[in-house]
């Protein structure tokens, strides 16, 4: 991992004056915090309720198609807040958290979350008039539900965890 | 036995003890603190939406909050645990910290406005159960939800900075 190369990249984000405005403002961290956790809890469940879904746990009265329809561009609109907040907290704390794994590793779970998610949103459609009559996915897409549960508690423990970085 | 007795004889329970000095405890119990405050959140703004008339119009909003509500009360119980495991583990700077009581002050208003929804205003629900907009009544729930949540979270956020 390039490691030399992001510390130096934080460091160079760190000399910004928007990294200076928002680290002195007392209540700006909280506060962008804040719209962050609201972002993540729409994110977080919209993406779950399609999950169990799939999975034949939740609204198995209703066509699979349908869940998908209305909760999936909740989790797209609710992550653009998430991304704008999260970089804002970035680039007010960019050594804290650029150079950690846990940052990393967070990131890297939702580049694969997203792609996971991108691919639910084609399958489902295309597969609508046999996966909307069943309770639950075939085996093999139930998995990739249980795989997309994982990936986003992976994310929030991810992002939790850098505030406890050592070293 | 007073408060702060009652306070100290938690601090220094084992468990307590264990998420205080552990280095894995805390930060886990607090994750997992997210996890399900994120679901719950999310599904009750949802139904808060659904009240409001912005989102699902087309599901009767009974079937909307029949999906949804057993999975936010679990996630609910899974907040109260790990959050009472967070407060266990120094219980006399949360209970005398400002920004706390105020966490829990808007959650007890959160309470109040959906015993409100459920006992008062959903009792003529099969009137409305379909309207793609709510009566007002039905829609205030919605939005003090929203907002009475959302100073839950700013409070309880500022929590972890003033401790």
């Amino acid at each position: 991992m390039p490691d030399a190369g992001i510390t130096a990249f934080a460091d160079w984000i760190a000399t910004t004056s928007l990294s200076h405005l928002i680290a002195q403002k007392l209540w700006a961290i909280p506060a962008i915090q804040s719209v962050h956790i609201m972002s993540l809890a729409i994110v977080f469940s919209s993406a779950l309720v399609v999950d169990f879904r799939m999975l034949g746990l939740m609204s198995t009265g209703q066509p699979l198609s349908a869940i998908a329809r209305r909760f999936l561009p909740g989790v797209w609109i609710a992550l653009i807040f998430a991304t704008i907040s999260g970089l804002l907290l970035l680039i007010a704390e960019p050594v804290r958290s650029l150079p950690t794994w846990e940052f990393q590793g967070k990131m890297l779970s939702l580049l694969c979350v997203i792609i996971l998610t991108l691919s639910f949103q084609k399958l489902i459609a295309a597969r609508a008039p046999a996966w909307d009559a069943m309770p639950g996915v075939p085996a093999g897409a139930k998995l990739a539900a249980l795989v997309s549960i994982v990936l986003w508690i992976l994310i929030i423990f991810g992002g939790r965890w850098i505030a406890y970085h050592a070293g | 036995m007073s408060i702060t007795e009652f306070l100290q004889a938690l601090e220094s329970t084992a468990f307590a003890t264990a998420v205080r000095e552990g280095a894995i405890l805390f930060p886990f119990a607090e994750s997992l603190h997210v996890v399900a405050l994120a679901f719950v959140i999310g599904t009750v703004v949802f139904v808060d939406l659904r009240l409001l008339g912005l989102a699902s119009r087309n599901q009767p909003v009974t079937r909307l909050t029949n999906d949804l509500l057993p999975w936010t009360w679990g996630a609910f119980v899974l907040a109260a645990i790990t959050g009472l495991s967070l407060f266990s583990s120094t219980p006399e700077r949360y209970f005398t910290n400002t920004f706390f009581r105020w966490k829990f002050f808007f959650m007890f208003l959160a309470g109040v406005n959906m015993l409100v929804f459920h006992f008062v205003t959903q009792k003529n629900v099969k009137e409305w159960d379909n309207d793609p907009v709510p009566p007002t009544p039905a829609r205030v729930a919605g939005a003090l939800s929203i907002l009475f949540w959302a100073c839950v979270i700013v409070f309880g956020r500022w929590v972890g900075f003033t401790l």
